[in-house]
């Protein structure tokens, strides 16, 4: 087969009127079909007062109101059908997967597919994949207990529809995942970034050196947040090209690097993507400025989503992409609206830390970060796990130049607190390094 | 596109053949879950090909 760099040379290199154009009359179709089918729908539009007919531009999505997470929660509980409730456009005995948000912001919000729903699902993720680089002479090696939360469900099946070799790398430990991943030269993972830095930390205590004892050399990250110091950390321990996306339970895979590996695509125009004024949530912003990400995905059927407020806070890029794309981009993931934290009256987000830590500090192993206030004041205290072959006079160093990249970062005062090894919990899916103690 | 070896053209006119013919034979099947049951995976991708070719041209 003759290769080409586009999954659909077609959309992906669309003129952007056209791309728009395609967006809107999709999204009246999915507008009408939530508006037949969905209760939950039926409601918001009847409050709002707005039809299909009335969105001809994107002008006009502003005159539809925004689908809050809270929302689905509430058209789901206590509701008919069971699970589902009001946010279920089909009906239920055509429905073939269930899977659920991860719940860390309250009660999970669960996720309905049709058959063909879910292949509609599975379909962004390999135009994905196949920008990214993966072809039919990849043998992917999944490392993450497949459950109920959605992820990495979609990348397994992307690569497999890709004609790849998926390798399930479930139920096993870390040890017998990075054996694995020697055993059957994988050459492409699907991880959380915190578990490729944990496969990478473990495989050195067994003697392996992932950049030169291991195969890998693509790797895909998925359900946390990938700051770009992150990303740079582990192309250079796996000697991999590591590509971000972004993505939810909810909304599905919508944003990835491609070859370029600098701004992450839109998946259009399988979703339609607004970037909001975070102060109210009512216009567009301009490339440059950040803003609130807002979905449609414009092929669900069975859970139609119509605006769907993220809460992730994001950067578009300005200009064109030398991929040859003609998709809008994400610059930046700034992180979501809920994390930030005021603490002594600043404005805080917790992945500045980590974009300090792995930028300039290898030397620390894992981390977290706790507020409290003992009495009047906030008090921040980063926890730290330090290499444990590095000397006392590069300790001494370390703390302090730690200390001043803090400062300059967050505009912060941070006390440090030295662990031993070991002594920090490691994640597989949605760390948690972030600890807010003040009642 | 440059260098294109395929007819859009044509590709429409296939997978409009194979829509047709897809939904012809699930009404045929009716009780024989089999064949009823296999033909909705076809159904399925028939959707997602109608996004990629014929969607985008008209």
């Amino acid at each position: 087969m003759q290769d080409t760099h586009f999954w659909n040379p077609f959309l992906e290199t669309l003129p952007r009127d056209d791309l728009a154009n395609i967006e809107i009359k999709k999204f009246q179709m999915v507008m009408a079909i939530a508006m037949e089918n969905s209760p939950l729908y039926q409601e918001k539009f009847k409050a709002a007062g707005v039809n299909p007919e009335d969105i001809n531009d994107l002008s006009d999505l502003s005159k539809l109101p925004l689908t809050e997470k809270d929302q689905l929660r509430q058209a789901q509980e206590d509701q008919i059908p069971y699970l589902y409730g009001k946010t279920l456009a089909t009906d239920a005995t055509e429905l073939s997967t269930l899977h659920q948000t991860s719940g860390t912001t309250g009660r999970p919000v669960y996720v309905p597919d049709t058959y063909k729903s879910w292949q509609w699902r599975i379909e962004p993720w390999t135009s994905m994949l196949y920008m990214m680089g993966f072809r039919e002479t990849d043998r992917v090696f999944i490392p993450f207990g497949y459950n109920v939360y959605v992820a990495f469900w979609s990348g397994h099946y992307a690569a497999e529809k890709l004609g790849c070799e998926v390798v399930p790398g479930g139920a096993l430990d870390t040890e017998s995942r990075i054996q694995k991943i020697r055993e059957v030269h994988a050459t492409a993972l699907l991880n959380t970034p915190t578990y490729g830095l944990h496969m990478a930390e473990v495989a050195k205590e067994m003697g392996i050196n992932p950049a030169t004892d291991l195969t890998v050399r693509k790797m895909v990250c998925a359900g946390e947040p990938l700051p770009e110091p992150t990303r740079k950390k582990l192309e250079d321990l796996w000697n991999a090209d590591v590509y971000n996306h972004i993505g939810g339970a909810e909304t599905c895979g919508w944003a990835g690097m491609c070859t370029e590996k600098k701004d992450l695509h839109i998946l259009e125009p399988y979703f339609l993507v607004e970037i909001l004024d975070k102060e109210t949530l009512s216009q567009p912003v301009d490339p440059g400025e950040i803003g609130v990400a807002v979905i449609t995905p414009l092929f669900f059927r069975a859970f139609p989503l119509i605006r769907f407020n993220t809460k992730d806070l994001m950067v578009l890029a300005k200009g064109t992409c030398p991929c040859g794309r003609t998709s809008l981009r994400i610059q930046r993931i700034i992180g979501r609206i809920d994390d930030l934290r005021k603490i002594r009256g600043v404005l805080f987000s917790p992945q500045s830390v980590e974009e300090v830590i792995n930028e300039k500090f290898p030397e620390i192993a894992e981390y977290e970060i706790v507020v409290t206030r003992p009495s009047t004041m906030d008090e921040v205290t980063l926890r730290l796990e330090a290499d444990p072959t590095i000397g006392k006079e590069r300790f001494d160093q370390l703390e302090k130049s730690l200390q001043q990249n803090l400062k300059a970062k967050t505009n912060l005062r941070f006390e440090l607190e030295w662990v031993k090894p070991g002594e920090l919990p490691r994640y597989t899916l949605k760390a948690e390094r972030f600890k807010d103690l003040r009642s | 596109m440059k260098n294109e070896s395929y007819s859009v053209k044509e590709m429409n006119k296939s997978l409009k053949r194979l829509e047709t013919e897809s939904h012809k034979l699930k009404k045929l099947a009716r009780g024989i879950p089999a064949v009823e049951k296999n033909i909705n995976p076809i159904i399925a991708f028939i959707d997602i090909l109608n996004f990629h070719l014929i969607d985008i041209r008209s």
